[in-house]
């Protein structure tokens, strides 16, 4: 990445990260805390880094697939229901973007990714870790259950 | 190719885009990013971590607001010994040189301006504290229905010889009354003055030097808040030098930036000022430093250290992306710090501080690291907030969690102008043991 500087990568990148971690994990909090791990992740491992902005996307995406995992983890300990609970709280707020918040996180993502990032199918199963096919079904249940949701 | 699910598709893409705005903008996200975890800062990140984490930080205290001094000739504090010195940084971010002895100046008054409608009245601090009592002339003012104030911008300045330089952040606020007040309110007749009294919390005293105490009274109309009367006024003392530290002849005495203090930029610790204006340390280690009847106590004199806390060694190192020639923040509101923190070797994560842009308002900085991975949590490192400073100093604190350990690393962020950021004097500190 000799033609292009950390701090160019971090400068254009950055706000597009966030929008995508903040649909991703549904908090614009938790968004800002999983982009800044993943600049850092990315700063330390500059040199070895082909394609920054690529490497980004697929940072956030893991880590906010990773974030997921964690809270449902911490959501099982006592000591932090409480905090948890409020993290997860519903947001009050009616609609499309309610419904797309309340689909499940895989759902969520390939639509996101689809419609928002506008990658294709095989750059979404690649970043999720499935095959095309799944990423083709996942958005048409996505897609059905809003419909209902709207109707 | 992909299923078409007709209008659906479309709100979708509609409805991502919008959503998308409303991040760009800062609409706020629900609960999660306006509630009161958004406020403080951390312990929504500590959730994400561990549960277990999130006791440990609500135990972890709320720093006080900073205040700092602005542009060419703003400090940079290093080390926080008596001999320590305070070096402004000019224009190309060099570090002027600070008289730490200099006799006070000549011409000193009491308090000034004589003329004007307020007399400022201030001690010497005492434990980083100074009582401070404002006396308003009622006759003085403009009209009867004028009032008072202090502008909570305060700051004590050293003098080096040839001018006074911001010295002490105040971080403290009056815990007197600073808002507007009818001058008759605190009117003591037959005197016709009012007296304002209050105190001033210092980040940082017991340096060696002439001092005084800048602050702006402000008389303004009851009705007409923009008609006022601003008076900066100053109250002055002196700490000695301690004997044992004072230059003898032909002597040099290194502080601890490096600096000689005498001004001969003999330099012998570990910090160095570089021409772009980046402040560097290495970590500094004695065992000097630490306190034998509170082992996991660092004194403050040990910057960058590597400290054992719980069984636990932690090495904590910084690496400043300054921006050249750009503000300290960036547009985004990122303040280009990244530090990483080690512990027992190991680290796949560290922590960079900046400013969230929707708690700017609030007046809010905060910090936060993790140490190993997010879905398994055992060390984590998260600051509490701060208040912005663009450019100042400020103290942090920073809560190591451990199981079942619990101490803190605390430090002093500096933000200098041009981008010139130091992280100094980390210190590790117990739940409560040594507070006996």
């Amino acid at each position: 990445v000799d033609h292009v500087s950390f701090e160019d990568v971090y400068d254009g990148q950055r706000q597009a990260a966030i929008r995508l971690a903040t649909m991703l994990t549904g908090s614009r909090a938790a968004a800002e805390e999983i982009v800044q791990d993943v600049f850092l992740r990315v700063h330390l491992r500059w040199h070895e880094v082909e394609h920054p902005p690529a490497y980004v996307r697929q940072a956030v995406v893991n880590a906010c697939h990773s974030h997921r995992r964690g809270q449902e983890r911490a959501s099982r300990r006592e000591a932090s229901v409480a905090v948890v609970e409020a993290v997860h709280d519903p947001v009050p707020d009616h609609g499309l973007r309610a419904a797309l918040r309340a689909l499940p996180d895989r759902q969520r993502a390939v639509l996101v990714l689809r419609y928002f990032e506008d990658l294709p199918d095989e750059e979404i199963a690649r970043l999720l870790g499935c095959r095309r096919a799944t990423v083709r079904s996942t958005a048409r249940r996505a897609l059905q259950q809003l419909r209902e949701v709207v109707a | 190719m992909r299923d078409d699910l007709g209008p659906i598709e479309d709100r979708v893409r509609r409805e991502l885009a919008a959503w998308g705005n409303d991040i760009d903008r800062g609409v706020p996200e629900g609960p999660a990013a306006r509630g009161p975890h958004a406020s403080v800062g951390r312990p929504r990140v500590l959730a994400i971590a561990a549960g277990v984490l999130v006791v440990a930080l609500v135990g972890g205290g709320v720093v006080a607001v900073a205040a700092g001094g602005d542009g060419p000739g703003d400090e940079v504090v290093a080390g926080d010994d008596s001999s320590a010195t305070s070096a402004p940084v000019d224009d190309d971010g060099a570090v002027e040189p600070v008289e730490a002895c200099a006799p006070p100046p000549a011409d000193q008054p009491a308090s000034d301006p004589a003329s004007s409608a307020f007399a400022l009245d201030a001690a010497a601090p005492v434990d980083g504290r100074i009582a401070v009592e404002v006396t308003a002339d009622l006759l003085r003012l403009p009209g009867p229905d004028w009032g008072i104030s202090w502008d909570d911008h305060a700051v004590v300045q050293q003098w080096t010889g040839s001018e006074w330089i911001d010295a002490y952040a105040v971080t403290g606020i009056f815990t007197g009354d600073p808002a507007w007040a009818p001058l008759g309110e605190n009117a003591v007749d037959p005197d016709r003055t009012s007296i304002h009294e209050g105190t001033i919390v210092l980040a940082d005293d017991g340096r060696a030097g002439a001092f005084r105490l800048a602050l702006d009274a402000v008389a303004s109309a009851a009705l007409e808040p923009d008609q006022q009367v601003r008076t900066t006024l100053h109250a002055y003392w002196t700490v000695p030098c301690d004997p044992v530290t004072e230059p003898g002849p032909g002597e040099t005495i290194t502080s601890s930036d490096g600096v000689a203090p005498n001004g001969t930029g003999e330099t012998t610790g570990p910090t160095s000022v570089t021409e772009e204006s980046t402040v560097t340390e290495e970590p500094v280690v004695t065992e000097e430093t630490v306190d034998p009847a509170c082992p996991w106590v660092v004194d403050e004199a040990a910057r960058f250290a590597s400290v054992e806390v719980g069984g636990h060694t932690v090495t904590f190192s910084w690496e400043a992306q300054v921006v050249p020639d750009g503000p300290t923040y960036t547009d985004d509101g990122v303040l280009d710090v990244v530090a990483t923190i080690v512990v027992d070797g190991r680290s796949n994560s560290g922590f960079t501080g900046y400013e969230r842009s929707d708690l700017a308002a609030q007046g809010m900085f905060w910090w936060g690291a993790a140490l190993g991975d997010w879905d398994d949590v055992d060390v984590a490192v998260f600051a509490t907030e701060r208040a912005p400073v663009p450019t100042g100093t400020t103290d942090l604190a920073f809560p190591l969690v451990t199981s079942p350990v619990i101490p803190e690393l605390g430090g002093r962020l500096i933000v200098g102008p041009a981008g010139t950021i130091a992280i100094d004097t980390i210190v590790a500190e117990g739940p409560q043991a040594c507070d006996g």
